[in-house]
């Protein structure tokens, strides 16, 4: 009985926003979003550890609910409902928000449970495709920022893909703990690092994949940036303690790398926030999850860089994930209220952007190859299929040709002709001498 | 009765008679043609259920009948040929339900109907097959029963669109016969043994079979869509909805590579195959195609030419899944084929659906299409996420299975030929989603049509869903014991076991 | 009794010309059915040998029946009883009067060449089958079938006459005219040579092999359309079956040489025919041109010399001859429906003409060698041969002859699907004409259905002479 009701509750966290996503089953209950938080608060509430095994699920998966991912899950929740407050009454006359609002939401609460990185991978792809979807609905603006996060979020999870490929060859058992143990033994551990890595850090907007999320928190309205936080950035970094193999390797010059990177964040987001501070005399919210984002990517080059560092710390790395969520939110919360005192302030789109640039070169690169694609080519094809047209007028003589042979063939005296001479051949042939 | 000599014959012979009824029916019998289709369609159904469980168990159904002297016309259910008569048949019956909605009020449906079921026909006749010679006899009935099918409207555009397809499609089988005739001339039998029969042939005969290899795989290429012999299939949209979706998910494209399958590992056999040298360039060529498809297809504005390309570059996975030397990657392949399949006709009724309702043929009109026929742009969401790999969908399983085939035999140039893919994948139907869903309509629909109380009529939009739905449960339950993959598991471990 | 009956019947529909119809058609079973029982017998016993009026060779004529002879007896019955239906629809009182007597005799004519044992025999029913054709396809009067008619009737007569000088030369030189005789005391000398050589150019004339070939589709194209089948199916298949009688039979010693010259024009033939057929506007043109290409088929298996190859080019003849009959009969159809047979403007006859178009569609399978279709397993047959005696190259001919075929049919059928741009009259076609035709049709595609049989009655006999060979 127990273990029923533990797998039913567990699968009811991020299945039941799943089912509330049809607006028919939705409009049916009230206050529908906050009915999907429901089993998230019970089990987090509840203080057994949650396991369920699902042999017969994908390549066999599972999920899990113990003390490092409790926290996270409660901060999510937390954060959940105050943007579900917020958004309420806009989300009331637009059906679409609310829809994407519950799929990323099932994504997220998903990948926060899920215990084996196949499952881990699929809500998370999830929460990203819907979250995309959620930020195009809701504000008209952003989109170029949100194809830059979508396309951004698709190379990721190629990579990532790559890893599971990697690690599935040798192990099929992809529960976090042997897969772990797989990368640590695998041989090409510094690509399956580097690939999770790179994963990661793009799904996260770490410098340099930063500029997205800069340019989301310039663009949308203030109670976005909390789910910005929360969502994809709190959800990368849980992804990158789950997956990385720490405390199992010591990769001195990887954990150095990566030590460098979590720096050079950090003091971007230090100059970074002078300079707009100078400016607009505003202190800007979004510094802080880059803040955060980069001392948390400097503890982790520490502990890749000492494995026996890590399994001291390692606890508080979750906390501290946890924590920054909850920071943001706080952070947030007193900016709004501080804005409410203030005149709305009018946000407008900077024109000089890392976002830009990067779409001006891909634009520039789409366009070139197109021009291949549309001009060269069919230019090359328009060039073959002349010349075989010149050969077929040419096969065209053939064919008149043809037809006045055909005509001399019915003349009576090369008919003669030729059937004596077929006479005389046949005679000589048959004589076999 | 012996059923087990008997029933591939009568599988057959259903969707036989059933053609011949049809073909004389006088258009304004809706109701005996719709229940003859579908009553056809149903015994189909029910009869391979009862033979894929006579297989699990154990039984052996073979029919043998005398043809030619030393050769014989030999119709057999085994593992592979399982996989695919399910696919085809289910797939049949969703399709048949769906051309009924379609073709409502259109003219010549008995003939239609009738060649429909022809084709029906001659696709089980090809997965039945027994050995390369009935193959060859089915895999040509199929060509002449698809013809009428395209040129069905009559218009100027359908008749080149058919020219071409034969030009293709009966040099295609001219190699294939040629390829066929020299095989039987060299090893005195054409009958498909796991593994091969051809590793006992001389030694100095080994550069004639791979002439003959080459041959065989361009006369099967061509239906299958491999690069450069793909002309016909883009050419083929002009042909009306249902008879793309049966084009390409279940009939004649599958048909091909279903071919290419039985000649590498029942002819030839994966280690003799790996020995002669050929299917390092048979990857090569299959990589190039699922690239080149993608390509072409980012550039299509036309909805069913960009679906088109697309089944060009999905078809060859399922080649590059047999070209490589491994196990996984065989699984991969073979998975492919039915994962192909549902998600493929999901993207074409669809398709079908926006022509019909609305009048949609290109993707610059679908801009907010999503507001007025929501649940047709569910099942393509669908579709088009398991093309792109997403998990746990169906798509994502085969792509998984390739790539670590790939990894396993050492072909890592592979792994980024997929990832290439998916990329392109994404470039091109990620933007009909995007259109679809946010953007806002411009003007009115090209020809819109009501159907009541629902978006479309119901035979137009149950059977998209419901293979949406099969490609999400194809993905989340792959490892339950009926599943496609378990049973390509099954059919690779025959194949590799020592 | 198979060659007694049409005689009767001719002179009967001769002298009663307002009975024609029911005379001719009731004939018609009677020999169908005769054959069947000869069949019967020959299949149970082998093959028999009867001397007429008790005289045996080598002063009387004798009768034999093997399995080559039973089955060519048996297509000409099938096409025969196709025909006569057909027919009964077809002409008016008028012209039917002319027909029928002149169908009965050439029908005996055919059977008594297919059971004669003896080339003088084969000499008398050649002239009466080659005037009897002459007259047939003068029959549809107007300037181009009588000079079609006249032209034929020339090249008849010149055949015939080489014809004859070889059998002369062979019963002056050995005493007898009887084939098993000549077979046993056969020796190589000059006047056999030249006996041979005239034979054969005679017999290669009358069977329109290319280069010799341009008075068949001025004629197969002007005449009526049964007359047309039965030439194309029957008559030319008759000159080369007396070819292959004296290939086999009483000259065992034909060189190599020969049997490759044969086959390079036959390999010509069918390049050239099938070319030709692809340019024609005219519907029957383009299937007269279509029998000459399928007879280069037929002399293909002449260089292969093996038993296969034989039973091959046989199977072939067997599978035309259903469906060039086939072929016509859908023509004839469409002609009276539209008037005319342009191809081009041939009007969605698809959808009107469904039935003939199915004939049409059926018997272009079993040309073009697709399965599942008698032309197949020929075509299977002969390339099979082609490749184990290592002549590929005549396979690449017959290949490339079938995708011509391919061309052709296929540029009628996708016309028929289209609208043409000027509207036509038509007229209605009687049902028994079309149930004829595609009867016929579906006949071509069941002879590849049962191949075993009909090769084992191949064997009965031994017309090929015994294996290894």
């Amino acid at each position: 009985m127990n273990e029923i009701l533990t797998t039913l509750l567990l699968l009811a966290v991020p299945l039941l926003p799943l089912l509330l996503v049809f607006p028919a089953l939705r409009s049916r209950l009230p206050k529908a979003q906050f009915v999907s938080l429901l089993p998230a608060v019970i089990v987090v509430v509840t203080p057994v550890t949650f396991s369920a095994e699902f042999s017969w699920l994908l390549f066999g998966s599972a999920l899990e609910l113990n003390g490092f991912n409790r926290l996270l899950l409660a901060i999510s929740i937390i954060v959940w409902v105050i943007a579900l407050l917020r958004v309420s009454t806009e989300a009331a006359t637009n059906n679409h928000m609310m829809t994407f609002l519950l799929l990323v939401m099932a994504g997220n609460f998903g990948a926060i449970v899920a215990a084996d990185l196949l499952l881990f991978f699929s809500f998370t792809t999830l929460m990203g495709y819907a979250f995309y979807a959620l930020l195009v609905t809701s504000d008209n603006t952003i989109r170029t920022v949100a194809r830059v996060y979508l396309w951004l979020m698709i190379v990721a999870d190629l990579l990532l893909f790559e890893v599971l490929l990697l690690l599935a060859v040798n192990n099929t058992n992809l529960n976090f703990a042997s897969a772990n143990t797989t990368m640590a033994l695998s041989p090409l551990l510094d690509l399956s690092l580097w690939l999770v890595l790179l994963g990661f850090m793009l799904k996260a907007g770490i410098w340099p994949f930063h500029f997205w999320l800069s340019s989301a928190f310039r663009c949308v309205k203030p109670v976005w940036t909390i789910l910005l936080a929360v969502v994809p950035v709190s959800v990368a970094l849980l992804g990158l303690l789950r997956w990385l193999p720490l405390g199992e390797i010591s990769s001195p010059v990887n954990g150095a790398i990566v030590q460098v990177i979590g720096v050079s964040t950090l003091l971007y987001t230090l100059i970074s926030m002078l300079k707009m501070t100078g400016k607009n005399n505003k202190w800007p919210e979004h510094g802080i999850i880059f803040f955060m984002t980069g001392l948390f990517f400097t503890g982790l080059g520490t502990g890749l860089a000492n494995a026996a560092t890590w399994s001291i710390y390692e606890a508080w790395a979750y906390y501290y994930v946890a924590a920054s969520g909850l920071v943001v939110l706080l952070v947030t919360l007193s900016i709004r209220i501080q804005l409410r005192q203030d005149k709305p302030v009018v946000q407008t789109l900077q024109s000089r952007d890392s976002t830009q640039n990067l779409e001006h070169f891909v634009v520039m690169l789409v366009t070139r190859v197109s021009k291949t694609g549309f001009y060269t080519l069919p230019g090359w094809r328009a060039w073959w299929l002349d010349m075989a047209k010149h050969f077929w007028s040419a096969t065209c003589c053939w064919q008149s040709a043809l037809d006045t042979s055909e005509s001399k063939l019915s003349r009576w005296p090369v008919v003669i002709t030729l059937f004596l001479l077929l006479g005389i051949v046949t005679v000589y042939f048959s004589c076999s001498c | 009765m012996n059923w087990d000599a008997w029933l591939p014959l009568f599988i057959i012979l259903i969707s036989l008679l059933v053609a011949l009824a049809i073909f004389p029916l006088a258009e304004e019998k809706v109701k005996t043609r719709i229940s003859l289709n579908l009553g056809g369609a149903l015994l189909k159904l029910v009869l391979v259920g009862f033979m894929l469980w006579g297989v699990y168990n154990g039984h052996h159904y073979e029919t043998r009948l005398p043809f030619l002297p030393g050769l014989d016309l030999v119709l057999r259910a085994d593992a592979l040929s399982m996989l695919f008569v399910v696919l085809s048949t289910g797939l049949w019956f969703l399709t048949t339900v769906y051309a009924v909605g379609y073709l409502e009020d259109s003219p010549h449906r008995s003939r239609f109907f009738g060649f429909f079921s022809l084709c029906v026909t001659a696709t089980i006749g090809v997965a039945l097959a027994g050995n390369l010679i009935t193959f060859l006899l089915f895999y040509e009935l199929l060509t002449l029963a698809t013809y009428p099918l395209i040129v069905h409207r009559g218009t100027e555009a359908s008749r080149k669109a058919g020219r071409t397809y034969l030009i293709y499609t009966i040099g295609g089988g001219a190699l294939l016969l040629i390829g066929t005739i020299w095989l039987y001339s060299l090893s005195g039998t054409l009958e498909f043994t796991t593994r091969g029969f051809l590793s006992a042939v001389d030694r100095s005969h080994h550069p004639a079979l791979v002439i003959i290899f080459v041959l065989l795989i361009a006369g099967l290429g061509v239906k299958a869509a491999l690069i450069p012999l793909h002309g016909w299939l883009p050419q083929s949209m002009v042909a009306p909805a249902p008879v793309s979706a049966l084009l390409h998910a279940v009939a004649v494209v599958k048909a091909g590579a279903f071919g290419i399958i039985r000649v590498v590992y029942d002819v030839f056999g994966i280690e003799f195959s790996a020995s002669l040298g050929v299917t390092l360039p048979l990857a090569i060529v299959a990589a190039s195609t699922i690239i080149y498809g993608s390509l072409r297809a980012l550039f299509q504005d036309d909805l069913k030419r960009r679906l088109a390309f697309s089944t060009v570059s999905q078809v060859s996975y399922i080649v590059l899944g047999i070209a490589i030397v491994g196990p996984l990657a065989t699984i991969g392949g073979l998975v492919h084929l039915v994962h192909q399949g549902v998600m493929k006709i999901t993207l074409f009724f669809c398709a079908g659906n926006l022509a019909e309702t609305l009048g949609i043929h290109k993707v610059s009109e679908m801009s907010g299409v999503g507001k007025r026929m929501p649940w047709t742009m569910v099942a393509f969401t669908i579709g088009t996420l398991g093309m792109i790999g997403a998990p746990p969908l169906a798509g994502f399983i085969s792509k998984w299975y390739l790539g670590m085939g790939a990894l396993e035999a050492g072909q890592g140039w592979v792994v980024f030929v997929l990832a290439g893919s998916s990329l392109l994948n994404a470039g091109y139907f990620l933007p009909i989603l995007y259109a679809a869903w946010f953007k806002e309509p411009v003007g009115n629909w090209p020809a819109e049509r009501s159907f009541g109380h629902y978006e479309t009529s119901l035979a137009l939009l149950l059977p998209p869903l419901v293979t949406a739905l099969l490609a999400v449960l194809l993905g989340l339950f792959a490892s339950a014991p009926f599943s496609p993959y378990s049973w390509s598991q099954f059919i690779t471990t025959l194949e590799y076991a020592p | 009794m198979v060659i007694l009956l049409p005689i009767v019947a001719a002179l009967s529909c001769f002298l009663w010309p307002g009975r024609s119809i029911w005379i001719g058609l009731i004939n018609t079973f009677t020999i169908v059915l005769s054959v069947a029982g000869l069949s019967l017998q020959v299949v149970e016993q082998g093959a028999g040998r009867y001397a007429v009026g008790g005289w045996e060779a080598p002063l009387g004529i004798a009768l034999v029946s093997d399995g080559l002879s039973l089955l060519m007896l048996m297509v000409t019955a099938v096409v025969g009883l196709a025909i006569s239906v057909y027919s009964s629809c077809y002409f008016n009182q008028d012209k039917a009067r002319h027909f029928w007597p002149l169908w009965m005799l050439l029908w005996a004519a055919l059977n008594a060449l297919f059971l004669s044992a003896d080339i003088f025999n084969i000499y008398v029913t050649l002239e009466l089958m080659g005037l009897a054709a002459v007259a047939l396809v003068a029959l549809a009067g107007g300037k181009n079938s009588l000079g079609a008619a006249m032209r034929y009737l020339l090249v008849s007569l010149l055949g015939s006459l080489f014809y004859l000088l070889g059998v002369v030369l062979l019963y002056h030189s050995f005493g007898t005219v009887d084939m098993s005789l000549l077979a046993q005391r056969l020796e190589s000398s000059p006047a056999v040579w030249a006996a041979m050589g005239l034979m054969t150019s005679g017999l290669l004339l009358k069977t329109a092999l290319f280069p010799l070939h341009f008075w068949l589709p001025p004629a197969h194209g002007n005449a009526p359309a049964p007359v047309s089948a039965l030439l194309s199916a029957l008559v030319v298949k008759a000159s080369f079956y007396i070819l292959l009688r004296l290939w086999l039979e009483v000259f065992p010693v034909a060189s190599f040489e020969a049997g490759q010259l044969l086959g390079l024009l036959g390999a010509a033939a069918v390049l050239w025919g099938g070319v030709l057929a692809l340019r024609q506007t005219r519907l029957k043109l383009m299937i007269a041109y279509s029998t000459v290409m399928q007879i280069g088929y037929l002399f293909l298996a002449f260089p292969l010399a093996s038993i296969a190859g034989w039973k091959a080019a046989v199977y072939l003849l067997l599978s035309h001859a259903l469906a060039k009959t086939a072929m016509f009969m859908a023509a004839g159809n469409i002609l009276l429906y539209e008037g005319h047979d342009r191809i081009a403007e041939l009007d969605r006859v698809a959808q009107r003409l469904p039935m003939t178009l199915g004939a049409f569609a059926l018997a272009g399978v079993s040309l073009m060698g697709l399965p599942p279709s008698g032309g197949f397993i020929g075509k299977w047959l002969l390339l099979e041969a082609a490749i184990r005696s290592g002549q590929w190259w005549w396979g690449i001919v017959l290949i490339a002859g079938g995708l011509l075929t391919g061309a052709y049919v296929f540029k009628v059928i996708g016309f028929a699907f289209t609208q043409s741009n000027l509207p036509h009259e038509s007229r209605a076609v009687p049902i028994g004409m079309e149930w004829a035709a595609l009867f016929m049709a579906m006949l071509a595609i069941g002879l590849g259905f049962i191949a075993p049989w009909i090769l084992s009655i191949m064997d009965t006999g031994s017309p090929f002479g015994v294996a290894t060979r």
